[in-house]
């Protein structure tokens, strides 16, 4: 899970990455050095991956018995809490993670876990011919469950992303080390979705916010109020729903 | 009920005018200030300019958008951090107001 205090600065990586190359990369590490509380956090290592479609992330850092300080995705992995294998979801199935480009869809990249694409948790359910076929409806027409290929608009998303799989450490796979995968899959996922299913995005949680909420009201009354809702809480809420989004 | 004057009230009007002033310039979006705890909805032209700046968004952006929105609890700081008009500690004022001001019992130290 991204942790509440990092969403922001995550989200605005993301974007700066999504966006702008090599040049929005050094902006969203700027965003993320910027903020005390990423200082364990930050997701890339100081070292950036610099070519394009091969390894990322320096050899020899999985599997370190101490947690170091530096500040990068690493120490998160190899810290006390990434010694330890809660929050995993699976062990690690693969050894290298690379980024590369998608010889399928020209312009885009993806990331590559021993050579074999990395796709999205969701499911695209599709029928088979058969049924089609037969013209019968039975119930057990065979499907075809699909995960589809995480697909990333630039380089430097997909190097980011592979240095989140790069890190994990040998023994587990934890998600929520991972807030740039979690982004990623979040915009290639849900948001089409759920953009969709609300037509014009009005009903969206994101949209709402543009009436009520959008301004605290200023009263001494509501300062009164406020404080009285721990704001850690307030924001572990917010950051749950992102995640159910 | 305005109550002009108190610390509070002066960090919400400066905390908010550099906000408020991008939305209209670059959007020409025009938002009420309410100063009630009475939720106050906003014009719907603003709205619908809002709408339309969002549906304009691709997918990945209109992700940060929200959770950003969700982080930093408003649509128009998410909007400004993302675009570079506000820094991330800048977007963080308010929590950092009250959690300075009005910090829970056990975390005050002096007051």
């Amino acid at each position: 899970m991204v942790g509440s205090g990092h969403a922001p600065a995550m989200a605005i990586t993301m974007t700066r990455l999504a966006r702008g190359g090599w040049v929005g990369l050094a902006r969203g590490l700027e965003c993320l050095r910027a903020l005390p509380a990423l200082s364990d956090a930050s997701i890339l290592a100081p070292r950036p991956p610099t070519c394009h479609g091969c390894v990322s992330g320096p050899q020899g850092r999985r599997g370190l018995s101490t947690g170091e300080k530096d500040g990068t995705i690493s120490s998160l992995a190899t810290s006390s809490v990434g010694r330890s294998d809660q929050g995993s979801t699976s062990p690690r199935f693969y050894k290298r993670a690379t980024a590369a480009r998608d010889e399928e869809n020209e312009g885009l990249w993806c990331v590559k876990l021993d050579g074999r694409k990395l796709r999205t948790p969701s499911l695209k359910v599709s029928w088979t011919p058969i049924g089609y076929k037969t013209q019968v409806a039975d119930p057990l027409l065979p499907i075809l469950a699909i995960l589809q290929v995480l697909h990333l608009p630039n380089a430097a998303l997909a190097h980011a992303i592979a240095v989140e799989w790069e890190y994990q450490s040998t023994s587990s796979i934890r998600a929520f080390t991972m807030p740039l995968m979690q982004l990623a899959t979040t915009a290639t996922d849900r948001t089409p979705k759920d953009r969709n299913e609300n037509g014009k995005d009005r009903d969206h949680p994101a949209v709402s916010f543009t009436t009520a909420a959008t301004i605290p009201s200023l009263s001494a009354a509501d300062a009164l109020v406020t404080p009285s809702v721990p704001l850690h809480r307030v924001q572990s809420c917010h950051s749950a729903e992102v995640h159910s989004l | 009920m305005d109550e002009p004057g108190t610390k509070l009230a002066d960090a919400h009007r400066d905390g908010w005018k550099p906000v408020l002033d991008y939305f209209n310039d670059d959007l020409g979006v025009e938002l009420n200030k309410n100063e009630s705890f009475i939720p106050e909805d906003q014009p719907q032209e603003s709205i619908d300019k809002l709408g339309e700046y969002l549906r304009g968004l691709d997918d990945w952006e209109f992700t940060c958008v929200y959770v950003l929105s969700t982080a930093v609890k408003s649509l128009l700081l998410a909007r400004s951090v993302l675009e570079g008009k506000v820094s991330i500690q800048e977007g963080k004022w308010w929590q950092g107001f009250l959690s300075e001001r009005y910090a829970a019992p056990t975390d005050r130290q002096t007051d």
